[in-house]
Parts: structure tokens; sequence; C-alpha cells
């Protein structure tokens, strides 16, 4: 009977060893430790954004983990490597914006070997842009929620938000770091409307959006988006 | 509240700016007024009508108004966009199909080949935003010089490049688009809900 | 009963009375509603648009347009929040105009009518304000403004400008952040 209670015991342990060694789901745990590994000043300020951001589905661990570590990783000054995370920090916290395309900046500015300067330069326009091109939508009468109680008023989904914001957003960049002139709202629109157009055709978003965006944003708008980051970025 | 001084300081700044403007204040009032009570009425009966409507005192006479003019005009539309019905049908289906797609992630997604011909390479990886930036390997199994990988994601947009022997090369042929970024390129393809795309 | 008999009649009336008396056809009623919202609207005006003939210009336009409308208000929200958008909403038409139009800025400074409590520190002070504020975005002047010289909620403020409270407070924020650092640019130069 002990013999065999014995060989059950063994049996059961060696069941339970082959699934230790499948990857273990990142936790913020893993992220305050890489958080902490980096040795900044403002990683509590840092930490409580990203939780803001677990919390309201904008972040994952597993993106946050990647981000620190190579950042951890990479060779450059650590005031230069605080800053980027507080730029994406209050972007997030205080402002409340979507900042996975902050994050893959980052991210792809680390492999490109760019320096930590250009890439903190590069996000802090991309931040602006996202609150620019949020406002916008709000102005337009396009929420997340219905609290405002408008008329006329509609209200998305937060992922569908910042989606839209993102999108917007990063055509508005890609325009501006083309060097093209910022007043010209009509190409700026086209710029947008294929964008939009493409995210559509793959059925990544629906077509109502598209029309909702393209009926209620003005060319003109988008001038005034980009040139009030222009002279934000000279000041 | 409590009032930090720069705080005060905007408050009594503003106050006194408009406190400059007595000029203006003193009987603005009066002028208003006056400008309210001599405005002659408009020719038309557009402006006639807006003036009947705005003394209405009666709330039931005022609601009992608008669903009159609200009838005439739905009226209207409806004989203008009853002559084009056909149109107006197919917009509406259109609609309905988009309507019921679903966004985004967590769905269906495809295959995407990803080719870079580059003879005489030692080691060719894309690079994009489906992985956060880092290497995915490419091989070259048959030594023809095209190296290839295929990946599975999710719905998207994605942005890439290759990186041939430590070299960025961000303009692939099989791309949708091209974006500048960090002063090189990157290629973008968009992956749908339609299955593979190549 | 004269016209100065009927408008003391006003000055004790209730806000409730004069929009009824308002609706009613009684002008007089609607002067009285200016002469309380006045300095509101045109300290609103003078901050958005930092520019005092068109400040001026809007202050009237705000109370012809709130007049015309008044069918549209209902009587069971606050009646400045409603005025106060109308106001906001034809600062901002003006501003999108002047971006087309525009006009060469008046010197910042101090007019005639400088009230001698002021001393000169305070009036270099409220200088360096109101360049900095002319100098703010839109963005963050405006939720200043209606924070700092309307005396105004967060709420109030997120359903004028018709954004969240949470986007106002940050703007808030980062405005006065800005105007520290404007000031603190304009003593160096002053010093220089």
């Amino acid at each position: 009977m002990k013999e065999l209670a014995f060989l059950a015991f063994v049996v059961c342990l060696l069941m339970v060893v082959p699934t230790q060694n499948t990857r273990a789901e990142t936790t913020s745990i893993d992220v305050e430790q890489e958080l902490q590994s980096l040795g900044l000043q403002s990683a509590a300020e840092i930490m409580t954004a990203i939780e803001t951001g677990f919390l309201q589905g904008r972040l994952t661990p597993d993106e946050m983990v990647s981000l620190l570590s190579n950042l951890a990783a990479y060779s450059g000054e650590r005031e230069d490597k605080e800053i980027l995370l507080l730029t994406i920090a209050r972007a997030l916290k205080d402002d409340s914006l979507p900042v996975t395309m902050l994050i893959d900046k980052v991210e792809e500015g680390l492999a490109r070997k760019v320096s930590l300067q250009t890439i903190r330069q590069m996000i802090s326009g991309r931040a602006n842009l996202l609150a620019e091109v949020r406002d916008l939508l709000y102005m337009n009468l396009i929420f997340t929620s219905s609290e405002y109680g408008q008329e006329n008023c509609l209200v998305l989904p937060l992922p569908r938000f910042d989606f839209l914001v993102t999108q917007i957003a990063d055509t508005l960049a890609n325009y501006q770091e083309s060097g093209r002139s910022p007043l010209e709202g009509y190409l700026i629109y086209e710029e947008m409307r294929t964008r939009l157009s493409m995210l559509q055709q793959n059925a990544i978003i629906p077509a109502e959006d598209v029309e909702l965006i393209l009926e209620r944003i003005k060319p003109e708008s988008l001038t005034h988006i980009l040139s009030n980051v222009l002279s934000q970025q000279q000041q | 509240m409590h009032k930090d001084d720069l705080e005060k300081l905007l408050g009594d700044t503003l106050q006194q700016e408009v406190s400059e403007e007595r000029h203006y204040l003193d009987g603005l009032e009066k002028k208003i007024v006056a400008e309210l009570t001599g405005r002659l009425p408009r020719k038309g009966w557009l402006h006639a009508l807006t003036r009947l409507f705005a003394q209405m005192q009666s709330s039931h006479r005022r609601q009992l108004a608008v669903i009159g003019i609200t009838a005439v005009i739905f009226l209207f539309l409806g004989i203008f966009v009853s002559e084009r019905l056909p149109l107006f049908r197919g917009l509406f289906s259109a609609y309905d199909e988009q309507h019921t797609t679903t966004i985004t992630a967590n769905s269906d997604g495809g295959q995407l080949l990803f080719v870079m011909p580059a003879p005489g390479a030692q080691t060719v990886a894309v690079v994009g935003s489906f992985n956060n930036w880092k290497p995915i390997l490419l091989t070259d199994e048959d030594e023809d010089g095209i190296w290839l990988t295929n990946l599975s994601l999710t719905p998207g947009r994605y942005e890439y490049a290759f990186v041939v022997d430590g070299r960025w090369w961000g303009q692939d042929p099989l791309a949708d688009e091209y974006v500048r970024s960090f002063g090189g390129y990157n290629s973008v393809r968009y992956v749908g809900h339609t299955g593979d795309n190549i | 009963m004269s016209k100065e008999e009927e408008s003391s009649v006003y000055h004790v009336q209730d806000e409730v009375s004069l929009l009824r008396a308002s609706l009613g056809g009684e002008v007089e009623a609607w002067g009285e509603i200016v002469s309380r919202y006045k300095e509101a609207i045109l300290g609103l005006c003078v901050g958005f648009l930092r520019n005092h003939p068109d400040a001026e210009d809007i202050s009237h336009d705000t109370f012809i347009r709130a007049y015309e409308n008044l069918h549209r208000y209902h009587m069971e929200k606050r009646f400045s929040t409603w005025i106060f958008t109308i106001a906001s909403n034809l600062c901002r038409n003006r501003l999108r105009y002047r971006r087309r139009h525009p006009i060469v800025p008046l010197p910042v400074q101090m007019e005639g009518g400088c009230s001698p409590a002021i001393t000169i520190a305070q009036e270099d002070r409220q200088a360096q304000i109101r360049q900095g504020l002319s100098r703010l975005p839109y963005r963050y002047r405006a939720p200043i403004t209606l924070r700092y010289y309307n005396d105004l909620s967060y709420h109030q403020i997120a359903r004028i400008l018709s954004l969240p409270e949470g986007t106002i407070k940050t703007h808030i924020h980062r405005g006065k952040a800005r105007l520290r650092q404007e000031i603190g640019k304009m003593e160096v130069v002053n010093h220089a």
C-alpha cells in the first residue's frame, strides 16, 4: 500500500514537472521587476500609469516587459530612458491616450539603433498628435462615454475609438515626417482617407467608422493640427 | 478652492483686462435692448415664420407646429428618396454588410509570406510591429538566394523591414505601401479577415 | 410706468422670471440679463480671443444670439452654462476666421484705466501673464479662462467646451506649466 502511494506521488510529480516548463503568463509583477532593474527615480509614477493601462485594456504585460527589457539592454543615459518612459506614462495616465503607437515607435527606434534623444523627439511629437486627434474627435461629438450628454454625439467603445485615434494620428505623423507642407489640408485628408479605406477593405474597421470620420473631420482641421504640433515642436 | 499665486494672478489679470473695457461695458445692456427692439422684421416668409414660432408661448401649440413642419420636411424627403430608391437600397445593404463585420484582433487573420531575394547573404530577418521589431529569421533552404518565411498574424496593419546581414531594407515590392520612419523606409502590409495574404 | 421704473423692476427679479419675461417679448428683462452677465461674457471672450475688438464683437453677438435662441433653452438647465457655451462657440468660430484673416495684434500694454491700487510690480506680473496667455494654445487658454476668471467647476467647463473632465484638468495643468515657463523666460530676458 505504501509503495503504491509513493508510486502515485512520483507519477503526479512527473506529470506536474513538464507543465512547469511551459512559459508562465507574464504578469504585472514581471513588469515591475523589469522596471525596477532600470533604477529610475520616477519608477513609481511610471508603474502607476502602466497599471492604469492594464486596467483600461490599453497595455499588456508582454509588451511592457519587452519594452522595458529592450530599454534596459540598450546603451544610453538612464535619464533619457526615464524621459522616454515618462512621456508614455504621462500620455497614458494624465492625457488618457492610447499609447501602443508610442511603444511601437520606441521598439522600432531601439531596433534601428537610433539615439534615445531622436526617439524621444519622435514620440513626444506623436503624443501631441494623439492628443490633438483625440480632441478633434471630441469636438466633432465622437466620444467614448455617454456622460457628456450632448445631442448628436456618437459613443464608440474604447478599443474602437482608440484604434481610430491611433490610425489617424499615425497617418498625420507619417505625413509630417515625410517633410510635406502642413498647409495642404486636402492632401492630408486624402492620406487619411486612403488609410481608413485600406483598413476597411481588409475588414479591420467597419465602413460606418470610415464614413463617420470622413464626414465629420474636415481638411482644415487636419492642417490646424499639424500646424499646432509643428509650432509646439519649434518652441 | 485653494488658489496658488499663479491662479490668483490669472484671475486678477483677466479681471483687470475686463475693467479696462469699462467704456464698452457701460450701457451695453441699453445698446442690446435698443438693437433688439428696433429690429425691423426681415422681409420674407421664413423670417415671419421664425418670429411667429419664437413668440409662441404655448408649448402645446409649439409642439404641434414642430410636428407639422417635421412632417412636411419628411414628406418631401420621402418623395425625393423614393425616386432614388434602388441606390438607397444598395447603400443600406452595403452598410448592413459592413456593420456585421467584426473588428481587429482576436479574430481570424492570415498567413503573411515574406520574400527577400538576397543571394550570398549570411542572415536575412524580418522585423516589424507584429513582434516588437525583434528579428524573425528567414530561410533559404534550397540555396537559390530567395529567403522566405511565413507568419500567422491577426488582422491589422503592420509595418516592417528586412535586415540583410545587419543592413535594413525597408521597401519590399510585395508591400501595400511604404512610409518614412527614422530617416529610412518601412513597408506596410494589411492582414484582413479574408484569409491568406501573399 | 417709465422706462427707468420698468428697469428697476427687473433689477430685483430672479433669473428664471427674467428669462420667462424675455421669452414673453419683454426685451427690457433681457437687458437685465445682459447687465448681470456682461462682465462674465466679456472676460470669457477676452481670455479666449486675446483681442479686445473681437472680444467686444463676440460679446455683443453672444447676447443677440442667445436672445434669438432663447426658445431653445431648457429652463431646468443652468443658464450660465448655456450662454457661456454660445460665447465659447462664437469665439471658436471667430478664431477660425482670424486664422484665415489675421490682424496685427495690439501691443500688450496696460491702458490708462489702471487702478492706483496696483503696484508697479503687479503691473509687470500682469503684463507677463497677458503676454503668456496670448501665447498659449487655445485649448489651454479656454479652460484656464473659464476656471480662473469665470470661476467654473471642471464639470461645467467640460460641458461648455464639450470635452471630458480629465482632458480639462490636463489642459489646465499643462497651460499653467507653460505659463510658468513663459514667465520664467520673460524674466530672464528682462534681467539680461
